[in-house]
């Protein structure tokens, strides 16, 4: 496929000359300045740590919130410690120690399961590359706050003790 | 005598205190009215008893909080000029507003009281000496601060404010070639004449050409997006990377008075300065006949709330054009400025030259 | 070679329209995959006897009506095979699924996933997703079953191609499993009362084209794609087997550094063909466990952890006042059989410019089990080449026996990477070393004459540096570097450098190439050799 090339110069000789233009995106400026001069409420933004979206709005179920680790029945993770959400991580950030399991239906299992959450840019290939469902980004938590860097290294413990974030 | 010296100082008073409060006020208009050009809400967290009054008491945080701030200098740089370049960029800013003219003659108990801090004969070239001298504190800034990216800001500014400025002081040419002075309050005054009894002969009036090259250069001067390539804080940084707390502060509040006082000259220049159309000394005077007679008092208040409003009205208008344009390329910027803004200066003076030959 | 052509009978074929020419003899297999076509199979193996029962590499050959097996069909004049032709093709599919029949899905948990021939072919090959199998009608079998010391077995997993079963009848030569059982329910098993416990078992779970065999050690570590391999020489024995290190690349949260997770044999039909034994195999450990990370020196008793500054300026002070106050006499120098030539011949260097001393000598290492294939009873991988390097007493001198009785009459002893309570009566050994002034030891491990030790310098592992080990049979082969050494230890010719430099003379720093390079201009027997020419297959000399 070739590459088109587009003039970003302008069309026509009023364009090219940019001034009517330059008008043109001042007075769509002035416009929403007026606008919400006069009705400051109808602009969307929220009073975040007052205001929530959850609340307000709800999230949508494709929101990619913090890391979530699905268990079994008997409380065991779902988790295989396959690695293919380690391998799909562009950012390196998920770290696995598979071990054997006691229970021979299972066979492996993770013993460390632990993620960077600082390191992570929530893409969400871990979960299309999880075989298992075994984990998911549907906690709803997007306010990632600890008191270290430490402490964002999320483990099995926390990551399974999350629950899914919103109803269908 | 003790009475001039004075009312010197309460002209002085007044003016650098209506600068100072613009360019503080400005900080918190630039916030609130790009957010409100975005659809955003814009500051209003800083509270007192909850009350926000609209973010106006931001500026009054942020003076504080760059006031307590360090005050870092870097360990190789020239101290002595990395503390003077602040005060040197603020300079030229709070004395190119002496000569602009707010008001017309007050006539109090006797006196004539010039509502214009100095009368100098020299006007606007005095303005534009002035402002030239400011490039010394970008470049002072960026070079002292014994940083690469400081040095390289600085230099960008430095080539543009001399580019521009030429562009600036030759676009007025035309406007001095039919007012014939470069004195500012002969210049208000003239405007007040109108052109066959119905129009204000008003800077813009004569002269349109001017007035958007003059807007272009005075944006291009004060550094600001479209033209804010020295600076350009979120990405290529500027001469200022090095400084903190107020000095970091100065430049800032510099940037501002420079917006202030590019309004009032804009004002002065193309608008009228304090004039309000058909208001003469006595009064107004309205083209069909109608004639209505004020206070003295009253027509200098008048005339001052005019050039206060025009020029509130010119910092809007450079806020406006400050969030609406995007940034230029470096390599543009010099092409607008000397191969289209020069040229189209020279151009203009030409011609305005021929028609003044053709009328007289 | 024409003369060549005479002997050798060569055949001309075609195969999938690309005409070449294969020794008499030659497998069609074999044939292919020399013009780069590959043909898919798992029964088949370049060193074992030919089975031909996986059925994957069924080829058409013009003239014959059924498919023929191209890993057990000579080649002949004139014959035109297609391996791509849509009759193989089809063939090659439905045996795959075939073999999956019972095959169990449980790739995320199979610890070959990532070097399986199944995924190989199966998905990446012919794409077939879907199963015609339902998961409930396979046939369960037993998993997880710990059939040998280091093997477990999982017969759900297997496909049947006794590739095992020949290895242990054909190399190992101690036949312990077989298959049990017929059709759908065969399976491979261990003869009754028995283990799969042969020396070279592992070698069972590399050519398992299958998860079936997994080994104990590696089992669950890491996955083979976060492996990279660096050639080397296994240092378990003189026998000097090449092999692959498979190190982890980075690529977690700092949580997990650059460790070794297991050694591969690398294919030499020189030395180890393409076999490794276990004992070797597992020989990495040492790499990664107990290893000495700082400098130490002893101090009221104790030992306590030092920078390189203060251990070198130590140890410049300590061998100075020794060899003032006793003269170089009293001072003896102990290379080591586990070293590298290179840090050996500094070693010497260093025993004779430096120390000063005649009392120069090596330390063999550990002696065991050894046996006609691969195992040697000289555990150490470097003798030969400590051996030919001169590393011995000099006139006037004692030896590494005498060095180490009680009656020496050493003040001072330097040990580099050996341990001599391997090789020396432990009792002797602990009381020559109790009455030393000074014993630096240099090593990438701790061990039991360290509790003697003055002066411990953390060194690297042969994995860590460039290097050459020379082989029982006097093969020089190369070790490469294959990570770097651990945070605060050095390799070994780094430290006499640093040490020999502090003492004020007058040494480079060399890399290793440049030390092999004196070392073929001294020793006549290795004249003209360097890294290059010795390569990644080793040089007999």
């Amino acid at each position: 496929m070739a590459m088109v090339v587009k003039d970003n110069n302008g069309q026509g000789f009023l364009e090219k000359i940019y001034i009517p233009e330059i008008i043109r995106g001042l007075l769509v400026t002035s416009r929403h300045f007026f606008k919400n001069l006069f009705n400051i409420k109808q602009v969307p933004t929220i009073y975040y740590p007052e205001e929530r979206t959850e609340v307000k709005w709800g999230l949508s179920p494709r929101w990619r919130g913090r890391h979530r680790l699905t268990r079994k029945d008997d409380g065991m993770p779902r988790c295989t410690a396959c690695m293919l959400c380690a391998t799909a991580c562009p950012s390196h950030c998920i770290y696995i120690e598979p071990t054997e399991s006691a229970d021979p239906a299972v066979e492996k299992y993770p013993a460390v399961f632990m993620i960077d959450e600082l390191r992570c840019v929530f893409c969400g290939l871990c979960v299309e590359a999880c075989p298992c469902d075994a984990i998911r980004m549907d906690s709803g938590i997007y306010s990632l706050t600890e008191y270290s860097r430490a402490n964002f290294l999320y483990e099995k413990d926390v990551l399974m003790a999350t629950e899914r974030g919103y109803k269908d | 005598m003790i009475l001039d010296a004075l009312i010197i100082l309460i002209k002085l008073a007044l003016v650098l205190g209506m600068i100072m409060n613009l360019a503080g006020l400005l900080t918190w208009a630039e916030r609130k009215q790009s957010a409100l050009m975005q659809d955003r809400i814009g500051p209003n967290r800083a509270n007192i008893f909850g009350f926000t009054f609209y973010g106006l008491l931001h500026p009054i945080a942020d003076g504080i909080k760059l006031i307590t701030k360090e005050d870092f200098i870097p360990a190789r740089a020239n101290k002595a000029i990395h503390s003077l370049a602040p005060a040197v960029a603020m300079f030229p800013a709070l004395v190119t507003y002496a000569v602009i003219p707010f008001g017309d003659i007050l006539r109090v108990g006797g006196r004539e009281i010039n509502l214009q801090v100095a009368d100098l004969s020299v006007g606007i070239i005095f303005i534009f000496s002035i402002a030239s001298l400011a490039i010394y504190g970008v470049m002072l800034g960026g070079w002292s601060s014994h940083n690469n990216y400081s040095l390289l800001g600085g230099l960008r500014a430095a080539a543009q404010m001399i580019s521009y400025e030429i562009a600036m002081g030759l676009s007025i040419v035309g406007l001095l070639m039919i007012y014939g002075t470069v004195e500012l309050d002969d210049l208000v005054r003239q405007q007040g004449y109108l052109i066959g009894g119905w129009l204000p002969q008003w800077g813009i009036v004569v002269q349109p050409a001017a007035f958007f090259l003059f807007l272009c250069a005075a944006i291009a001067e004060n550094k600001r997006t479209p033209f804010d390539l020295p600076e350009g804080e979120s990405e290529i940084i500027g001469y200022f990377l090095e400084y903190s707390g107020m000095r970091f502060g100065m430049f800032f509040l510099a940037e501002f008075a420079d917006i202030v006082v590019a309004s009032a000259l804009l004002t002065t220049l193309f608008f009228g300065g304090w004039q309000i159309p058909f208001l003469m000394a006595d009064g107004f005077h309205l083209p069909g006949g109608f004639s209505l007679a004020l206070p003295h008092l009253l027509v200098v208040v008048l005339q001052v709330a005019a050039f206060g409003l025009k020029v509130v009205f010119f910092c809007w208008f450079l806020l406006l054009v400050r969030w609406t344009l995007p940034r230029f390329r470096y390599d543009q910027l010099m092409r607008l400025g000397w191969k289209y803004l020069f040229p189209l200066t020279l151009a203009n003076i030409f011609i305005t030259g021929l028609i003044v030959l053709a009328l007289a | 070679m024409s003369a060549r052509n005479q002997e050798i009978e060569v055949k001309n074929l075609t195969i999938n329209g690309q005409a070449l020419q294969a020794e008499d003899g030659t497998v069609i297999l074999e044939a292919a995959r020399s013009i780069g076509i590959f043909i898919p199979h798992y029964c088949y193996h370049p060193k074992l006897s030919i089975a031909g029962c996986c059925r994957m590499c069924l080829v058409e050959i013009q003239g014959q009506p059924k498919l023929q097996p191209a890993c057990r069909t000579p080649v002949e004049e004139g014959m035109i095979v297609s391996t791509d032709s849509s009759k193989a093709i089809r063939a090659q599919r439905a045996q795959l699924e075939f073999l999956l029949l019972n095959h169990p899905i449980d790739c995320p948990i199979c610890d070959q996933a990532g070097e399986c021939g199944l995924q190989d072919f199966y998905m990446m090959e012919f794409g077939q997703h879907k199963s015609r199998f339902a998961k409930e009608e396979k046939i369960k079998r037993p998993k997880a079953v710990a059939i040998g010391p280091h093997i477990v077995f999982d017969a759900e997993r297997c496909i049947l191609c006794t590739r095992c079963i020949r290895f242990c009848i054909e190399i190992a030569k101690q036949p312990e499993i077989g298959t049990k059982n017929r059709g759908n329910h065969s399976q491979i098993t261990t003869f009754p009362g028995q283990q799969l416990d042969n020396p070279y078992s592992i070698n069972t779970v590399d050519i398992c084209p299958v998860g079936a065999l997994t080994s104990k050690d590696f089992r669950f570590k890491i996955r083979p794609w976060f492996l990279y391999s660096t050639p080397s020489v296994c240092p378990g024995c003189a026998n000097g087997c090449n092999i692959f290190i498979c190190i982890n690349k980075k690529h977690y949260v700092n949580l997990q550094r650059a460790q070794i997770y297991r050694l591969k044999p690398k294919e030499n039909p020189e030395v180890n063909d393409c076999w490794l034994c276990d004992e070797g195999r597992l020989s990495y450990k040492l790499v990664n466990e107990n290893r000495v990370l700082q400098p130490h020196i002893r101090q009221d008793g104790q030992l306590v952890l030092v920078s390189w500054e203060r251990a070198i300026n130590e140890i410049k002070n300590r061998v100075q006042k020794i060899l003032t106050e006793y003269g170089p006499q009293r001072i003896g120098a102990l290379a080591s059989s586990k070293a590298t030539n290179e840090a050996n011949y500094l070693f010497k260097k260093f025993a004779h410019e430096v120390l000063e001393t005649p009392n120069l000598d090596f330390l063999k290492g550990l002696t065991g089990y050894g046996d006609d294939f691969l195992i040697r009873e000289d555990k150490t991988p470097n003798t030969r080449g400590a051996i030919d390097l001169e590393i011995g007493p000099g006139a006037g001198g004692i030896g590494a026996a005498e060095m180490l009785s009680p009656a020496n009459p050493l003040k001072g002893l330097w040990i580099m990477g050996a341990e001599p309570t391997e090789s020396y009566d432990n009792e002797q050994v602990n009381e020559a070393l109790a009455s030393l002034e000074l014993l630096i030891i240099q090593t990438s491990n701790f061990t039991a004459s360290c509790q003697w030790a003055h002066i411990i310098l953390p060194s690297a592992t042969f994995a860590e540096v460039d290097g050459t080990f020379i082989n029982y049979k006097g093969r020089v082969q190369r070790v490469f570097k294959a990570m770097q050494p651990r945070p605060e230890s050095l390799a070994n010719e780094v430290i006499l450098g640093r040490v020999a430099r502090a003492m004020g003379y007058d040494w480079q720093e060399h890399t290793p190439a440049e030390i092999m390079r004196q070392i073929a201009a001294e020793i006549p027997r290795y004249h003209g050799l360097d890294y290059e020419k010795i390569g990644d297959k080793g040089i007999q000399t």
